[in-house]
């Protein structure tokens, strides 16, 4: 099979995972995709609100899910959001970097659209 | 024996309330059975193991069961996004409770794994319970182990290779626990030899 490389998504480590299951990785992609944009507008809903707290918690449980797409540049980022939300410092980087999550989860689930094909 | 309704009346480690009604157990209960089917029994004539997986985050929750039951295909697991959810299904003495440490991503309210896993030895010691987190921290993991986990794991690229170690071992003991003699089992033994001696030196 011909692979793809994409700009946001390298999906190495959960083919590895899958250990050959299509179904696998067709149902993470699935629940990625479904997932996202729900984690996403929770953080823009938490940071219009100012509730780091709430904010620290979304960013937190977002890591593996990027982690699990190869997204390397939004497992950085999201960390950062994590601990500038922990440690309320930096606060007025957060709308920005929280548009860029935004943006490469949108460009990144297009991608997974091209690549789910592949696995159905 | 403590039912779940003894923890209503206690705050969580954090002060929170416990919540039975936060999530319809049901509604949020998955089942996995081994790609054997579920057996009472496995093929060794040991008995099957259950294991509840508990953690708010669906997609980890889905690569971990599917790790597990690739290299451990015997088990049994149940999944779980709240803690809360999962003590009210804990009478089912699952044989593990893999526990992830931060439970509040989708409910604020909802009691962290340090909280879930007090109750949980409290109700059942002899459960063991796996924490993990995404955080490393040797603070987080003494808490942990000082309050009764098994393990604590961070939740690193290589965990899905150490919780399955952990859950070989654990696994591994309770079959051996289950194999060895039992002391009430020696006590029978020997009372039947005396039975029998005693019956041939009556008859003889």
């Amino acid at each position: 099979m011909e692979t793809i490389t994409h700009k946001h998504i390298d999906l190495t480590y959960l083919k590895q995972l899958s250990n050959g299951s299509n179904e696998f990785i067709n149902e993470m992609i699935t629940v990625f995709m479904e997932q996202t944009p729900i984690e996403i507008s929770n953080l823009e809903k938490y940071l219009e609100a100012k509730d780091w707290k709430s904010l620290r918690a979304i960013a937190h449980k977002m890591k593996p899910s990027f982690s699990f797409m190869g997204m390397k540049e939004l497992d950085s980022l999201i960390k950062l959001i994590e601990e500038y939300a922990s440690n309320e410092t930096n606060l007025d980087q957060l709308p920005e970097m929280i548009a860029r999550t935004k943006n490469i989860c949108n460009e990144a689930i297009k991608e997974l659209e091209i690549e789910q094909k592949s696995f159905l | 024996m403590k039912t779940i309704s003894t923890l209503s009346n206690s705050p969580g480690e954090d002060g929170k309330m416990f919540q039975p009604t936060l999530v319809h157990p049901e509604k949020e209960l998955r089942v996995s059975y081994s790609k054997k089917g579920a057996l009472a029994k496995t093929k060794t004539g040991t008995r099957e193991i259950l294991i509840f997986i508990v953690d708010d985050d669906p997609m980890y929750t889905k690569a971990l069961e599917h790790s597990i039951l690739d290299k451990i295909p015997s088990v049994k697991i149940k999944t779980f996004q709240t803690g809360e959810a999962c003590l009210q299904q804990i009478k089912q003495k699952p044989d593990v409770v893999i526990l992830d440490y931060y439970l509040d991503s989708k409910v604020s309210y909802a009691w962290n794994g340090l909280t879930i896993l007090k109750q949980i030895k409290k109700l059942y010691p002899k459960i063991k319970v796996v924490m993990l987190s995404v955080q490393d921290s040797l603070d987080v993991a003494v808490k942990c182990i000082e309050n009764g986990s098994y393990d604590y794991i961070p939740k690193s690229e290589s965990a899905f290779v150490r919780i399955n170690n952990v859950l070989q071992n654990i696994i591994g003991d309770i079959n051996s626990n289950e194999k060895a003699v039992k002391p009430y089992q020696v006590v029978g033994i020997i009372i039947i030899i005396i039975l029998i001696l005693s019956f041939l030196l009556i008859k003889f």
